[in-house]
């Protein structure tokens, strides 16, 4: 059965966190922590912006989401559930082998998935060629680009970037989930990127911060993009909690790859109003 | 074979507005005409290879049909990831073009010596492998690639690289083409090495050794049909490219030798470069010649294994 889209962000976030946590308690495998941190920005994107449904998904004036952090994949496969692109069983089979739904985004094999991803640093990349063949076809809609703060560790984010702004893809969107987490230790930690949104800045992008979980920030920002004419394209840094949703998770390194055992699936669904 | 190259290119992209043309700041005095003419259809994307094929696939994923054209070393080492993901792995039909295959650049050194690139690509599922022998091979696999609709690696020479087919060619992706008829053996050769394969059967015929030759431009999928057929007539064996010795058409020929030896046994020899990066400067032809693929030590070779 496929879901109604809920059209309220704050809502249709905490049933994706509700399942998430649930399909990590079964599966045993989990980057909750990072889906966590990245949903209230997808609810706004799949709510309000990008327009999407069953019967758009190949119309070439789509608007185009770009998972980059492909190792979220439970939480888009939530997000393509409450949004009604996939069949809400579906998320059952996720993880179940011989079926199609992986602990990475697949693309052909999940409606709605545009890029197959796992490896960081190619969905600034596939978004700037995806963004270019809509302006020089002339079609509509932008392409949107989440990625992880830890990726842009890669250098063929910034390979992208500064080819996104040289060639003035006003089209394209990066978002970059800021939680400050990478996978070993604090982005400050590894490697120190200080300043994100002035080093997209000055690669000759539009940067803005912004808090990551405050819808009405997300959803402006999102409708600022003016992509009529070729112009800067725009990075938004969105600011967030690593786990944001359920205290336990928030802002621990662990979270990124734990799973909820039964009690902390208890305690989890309790503070998400289940 | 970059004029043919860029020539072709503009032919079709005339006729067809979603072709693109995607450099990686390479091709100097080589596209200018192009992208006069294209506009915004070329993009020179700089030096970053990654992003080069990733933005590659991107566009195709929108429904362009972009022709990535870089040297062969950077774009098939640097980019592999890219290539393997965003190009194979998500069945985005872009045609990847690698200018300087083998020794091109000889003196340039091992950074530049593309000896890796088919075993790169051929390893990669999903990969269709092509290395024409001659301009007139690369513009009908240019023209069979608008509408092949699967990632595709065609790698070329450089600038001079002569032309070996006369009349016309019956071309087709994964068919050998029969140049020379030969009943004690027969020569594979690809790429563009194929202009020394022709010399190497014409010595061999004036010592008295009928040797049949064919260009072998497809490496991957390997045209088994006619390797199998040369087998089973019991003609020794001979593959000729200038690639390592691991990998590249001598190991494709040589698994289907080997499926089929209970069957079939012949004699077979790989000419190819051995596995170290070329120890000195030197031309082209001097490090054919220290590797061994000189036509004259591969005819002596070829000389002694038929007696």
């Amino acid at each position: 059965m496929y879901k109604e889209l809920i059209s309220e962000p704050k809502e249709f976030a905490r049933r994706v966190r509700v399942d998430v946590a649930k399909i990590n308690h079964r599966t045993r495998d989990s980057h909750i922590g990072g889906g966590y941190s990245a949903v209230d920005v997808m609810a706004v994107l799949y709510t309000r912006i990008l327009k999407l449904n069953r019967q758009n998904l190949q119309d070439p004036n789509r608007n185009v989401f770009i998972l980059s952090k492909g190792h979220i994949a439970t939480t888009m496969f939530a997000v393509l559930a409450h949004a009604g692109l996939i069949p809400y069983e579906d998320l059952d089979k996720h993880l179940v082998s011989g079926e199609n739904y992986a602990g990475h985004t697949r693309k052909y094999t999940v409606p709605g998935i545009e890029m197959s991803a796992g490896s960081l640093g190619h969905g600034s990349c596939v978004g700037c060629g995806m963004a270019y063949g809509k302006r020089v076809q002339g079609l509509k809609g932008n392409v949107y680009v989440l990625m992880g703060d830890g990726e842009c560790n890669e250098g063929s984010v910034w390979e992208s970037v500064m080819f996104a702004a040289r060639f003035k893809l006003s089209n394209l969107v990066l978002i970059v989930d800021r939680n400050h987490l990478q996978s070993y230790g604090s982005d400050e930690q590894v490697l120190d990127m200080g300043n994100l949104e002035d080093k997209f800045r000055s690669f000759g992008c539009d940067a803005v911060t912004i808090n990551g979980h405050d819808y009405e920030q997300i959803q402006s920002t999102l409708e600022s993009v003016a992509s009529e004419m070729p112009g800067k394209p725009l990075v938004i840094v969105a600011d967030t909690v690593k786990g944001k949703g359920v205290s336990f998770m928030e802002d621990k390194l662990e979270w990124h790859f734990k799973s909820p055992n039964e009690e902390q699936l208890k305690l989890a669904l309790e503070e998400l109003g289940e | 074979m970059r004029a043919t190259f860029v020539n072709t290119l503009a032919e079709m992209a005339r006729v067809d507005d979603k072709i693109m043309c995607i450099i990686g700041d390479t091709g100097f005095s080589v596209f200018e005409e192009f992208e006069k003419e294209f506009g915004e259809r070329f993009v020179n994307v700089g030096i970053a290879e990654q992003n080069f094929v990733s933005f590659g696939a991107g566009l195709a994923a929108i429904g362009m049909k972009p022709y990535i054209y870089n040297v062969v070393s950077f774009m098939t080492l640097r980019g592999a990831e890219q290539i393997m993901l965003d190009v194979c792995y998500q069945e985005n039909p872009v045609v990847l073009v690698g200018v300087g295959g083998g020794y091109a650049y000889a003196t340039a050194g091992p950074t530049h010596h593309a000896l890796q690139d088919i075993a790169m690509m051929s390893v990669l599922p999903n990969m269709t492998v092509v290395c024409p022998g001659d301009p007139i091979e690369l513009r009908a696999v240019m023209l069979e690639s608008k509408n092949f609709g699967k990632p595709l690696y065609i790698r070329i020479g450089r600038n001079v690289d002569p032309i070996v087919h006369t009349g016309d060619i019956d071309f087709q992706i994964g068919k050998a083409i029969k140049v020379k008829e030969g009943t004690q053996a027969v020569i594979f050769s690809t790429g563009v090495m194929l202009p020394e394969a022709v010399k190497m059967q014409e010595i061999l015929e004036t010592r008295g050794f009928s040797v049949g030759l064919y260009s072998m431009h497809t490496v991957k999928p390997i045209d088994r049909k006619v390797i199998l057929e040369s087998a089973c007539e019991g003609k020794a064996i001979f593959t000729v490219e200038e690639h390592s010795v691991i990998g590249g058409l001598g190991d494709a020929v040589a698994r289907v030798l080997l499926e089929n030896m209970e069957k079939y046994p012949v004699k077979f020899k790989k000419f190819a470069v051995p596995d170290v990066f070329a120890p000195v400067t030197g031309t082209r032809e001097y490090l054919d010649e220290l590797v061994g693929l000189s036509v004259g030590k591969m005819v002596d070779e070829i000389e002694t294994m038929l007696g």
